[in-house]
């Protein structure tokens, strides 16, 4: 949106388009939905950061004694990604750490920044005092603000033609603010994060009474159900690769194995099917198998859907359109590159004058993920590899006893091993 | 600028009915034609004077649009008073004052004051809902009535002082613990230089500790 309104072309109209896309379905969880669920869920995780955070524990009191609400942080915060908190060239920064790591760098920033003004923080005795210490970062005159000495905060905003104004100004210092950042980002892994987000909402469930805690049990069992099948047709694709079926060899060319199971255990025949789809597509691992499914998917397969379900079919497509620009780089592409590749150039309001092109701090916070995102994989190849062999093993074992003809080669098996 | 007491105010209603450009109004006294949507809450604040008393409000401006209802019902929380809008051009938002009563009532303390107020008597020519129906539902629910224009400050000024003077003198008659602040009121050093009014010694002392 932003580049569409900085300029006018019909191609930038686009990249805006799937930018806000990427924002909306990738970088945040549920952050605009119609319940806002995924802010109400952050700002509890932003509260149990802080708790247990090793120097700002003493923080959430303290913001509480002053009528400071953490749910008041998550509009300025998270909603609109620090766009009115901070001055033009933090702001630019705090946003290359959210297009590399999603919320999470969000919540990191955030942390920095009561980090820094912890401090001051502890030493105000109001509201007053303490909330602009933490929303409003910016130096209090801007060139060409309407009403400087406005006592409200509105129009202080991205909208006021003031943000692109060349000031280097700052409230706080950006490299001790974008290093406190990182080392939040270090600290909280995308896992820890999830599993605080999983507690969070589950909290949240159990508050909105019997209703909350019947959809609650509804989603662990379908989750469990699910599980279970695609570790059967897991056992059975090993079985298969092992007496010599080639899942690269399926009409539909699939890319790897893991979609040749899918591709039964999520049959597009029935609605419910597409809703065991999107639940998959919640789960970071499983959407690039997704992926491959869907690419391989006619769309005479969605004709007998109802409404709903092309709708949530839709959302998973859009989900993966928008990664097909991705934002993350491979750690090759990482110590390789010596410009921004061409995706960031892209999401980079600025990189056209060339003045804000990524720095040293992007740089690096980019390398770490694209580390952390190796060794993950390397670490899940290794699982799943390990898992098979047993596996495989305890089948063959099996299979020999009973005899060589009930190993099962049909390409569409049962989903009970 | 010291106070004799800071009041908190909140004021909620549908998108669009014009909260931001009445405290806009209050707070610059200026009118912005644009609508430029409130994200969560935004914040003004202004001094007042009420029996030769200062008076900060400090006004929580929320989010009209329905998905931001799950999060601004935690702002309730310790406002003292209440600023209750609609449009009086667009009928439904009459209509969907018993809901954003309902939730006013539901998460503050029991004697936030309330004002109804009835915005855009500038548009004249397009009114939905008449001044009487205004008032009729203001007096079902005990609720203090005026209508507004936020565009040309008719009765903006009024709006907020009023709700102040009311809250006010409900101080006056004790009918708060002022050193409790769930119900948005604070006391101010001024109020503790005047000595004039019977405030508890534990509010004194808990504004004076906390500065630094």
């Amino acid at each position: 949106m932003l580049l569409a309104e900085r300029q006018h072309s019909p191609a930038d109209e686009e990249n805006c388009f799937w930018l806000l896309c990427a924002i909306v379905d990738q970088l945040t969880p549920d952050y605009y939905n119609a319940a806002l669920s995924g802010v109400r869920t952050d700002f509890l995780v932003l509260e149990r950061l802080l708790r247990e955070h090793p120097t700002l524990s003493d923080m959430p009191a303290i913001l509480d004694e002053r009528g400071v609400d953490i749910s008041i942080l998550a509009t300025p915060w998270l909603m609109v990604a620090f766009a009115n908190a901070l001055p033009p060239v933090q702001l630019l920064r705090a946003w290359d750490l959210f297009f590399v790591a999603g919320s999470r760098a969000l919540l990191a920033m955030g942390l920095a920044i009561i980090q820094l003004q912890a401090p001051a923080l502890r030493q105000t005795s109001s509201f007053d005092e303490a909330y602009p210490l933490m929303t409003e970062l910016r130096p209090a005159r801007y060139p060409g603000l309407p009403e400087p000495n406005s006592t409200s905060t509105r129009g202080k905003g991205l909208y006021d033609g003031t943000f692109w104004c060349d000031r280097a100004d700052e409230v706080l210092p950006t490299e001790p603010l974008l290093s406190a950042a990182l080392e939040e980002l270090q600290r909280l892994s995308p896992q820890r994060l999830e599993e605080l987000r999983v507690e969070a909402r589950r909290a949240q469930k159990e508050d909105e009474g019997p209703k909350g805690r019947l959809e609650l049990k509804a989603f662990d069992e379908r989750r469990q159900k699910l599980l279970e099948t695609a570790r059967g047709h897991a056992a059975t694709v090993a079985v298969l690769a092992s007496v010599g079926f080639d899942p690269h060899g399926c009409p539909h060319r699939w890319a790897s194995s893991e979609a040749c199971f899918l591709r039964s255990t999520l049959r597009l025949s029935t609605a419910t099917r597409v809703g065991e789809l999107h639940l998959l597509s919640d789960d970071a691992t499983a959407a690039p198998i997704i992926g491959t499914y869907l690419r391989g998917l006619k769309l005479s397969a969605i004709d007998g859907l109802d409404d709903g379900s092309r709708r949530r079919l839709h959302r998973v497509r859009f989900r993966l359109k928008a990664t097909a620009q991705p934002v993350v780089m491979t750690r090759d592409a990482a110590v390789k590159a010596e410009s921004p590749p061409r995706s960031l150039t892209k999401l980079s309001p600025l990189s056209p004058s060339g003045r804000l092109e990524p720095g040293p701090v992007l740089w690096a916070a980019m390398r770490v993920q694209a580390e952390e995102a190796e060794e993950a994989r390397l670490k899940a190849a290794q699982h799943v590899s390990e898992k098979q062999a047993a596996v495989i093993a305890a089948m063959l074992a099996e299979a020999e006893a009973a005899g060589p003809d009930s190993i099962d080669t049909d390409s569409d098996p049962d989903p009970d091993p | 600028m010291s106070y004799a007491y800071l009041f908190k105010y909140i004021i909620i209603g549908d998108t669009g009915v014009g909260k931001s450009c009445l405290l806009l109004q209050f707070t610059d006294k200026r009118f912005q034609q644009v609508h430029d949507l409130t994200i969560g809450v935004e914040f003004g604040a202004r001094m007042i004077t009420i029996d030769n008393k200062q008076i900060k409000l400090q006004i929580w401006d929320t989010a009209g649009q329905e998905s931001f209802r799950s999060i601004t019902r935690s702002y309730y929380r310790g406002a003292a008073g209440a600023l209750l809008v609609y449009d009086i051009t667009r009928r439904e938002t009459f209509n969907h004052l018993t809901s954003w009563l309902d939730d006013a009532r539901q998460h503050s303390n029991s004697n936030m004051t309330i004002m109804l107020i009835g915005n855009k008597t500038d548009l004249e020519h397009r009114r939905a809902v008449s001044f009487e129906e205004g008032q009729q539902f203001a007096n079902e629910h005990g609720l203090i009535f005026l209508e507004t224009s936020a565009k040309t400050a008719a009765n903006v000024e009024e709006a907020f002082i009023n709700t102040a003077r009311r809250i006010y003198e409900k101080i006056q008659q004790g009918v708060f613990d002022v050193s409790n602040e769930s119900f948005g009121i604070k006391v101010g050093m001024a109020a503790q230089q005047t000595g004039s009014v019977n405030v508890s010694i534990q509010g004194q002392q808990r504004s004076s500790s906390g500065c630094c």
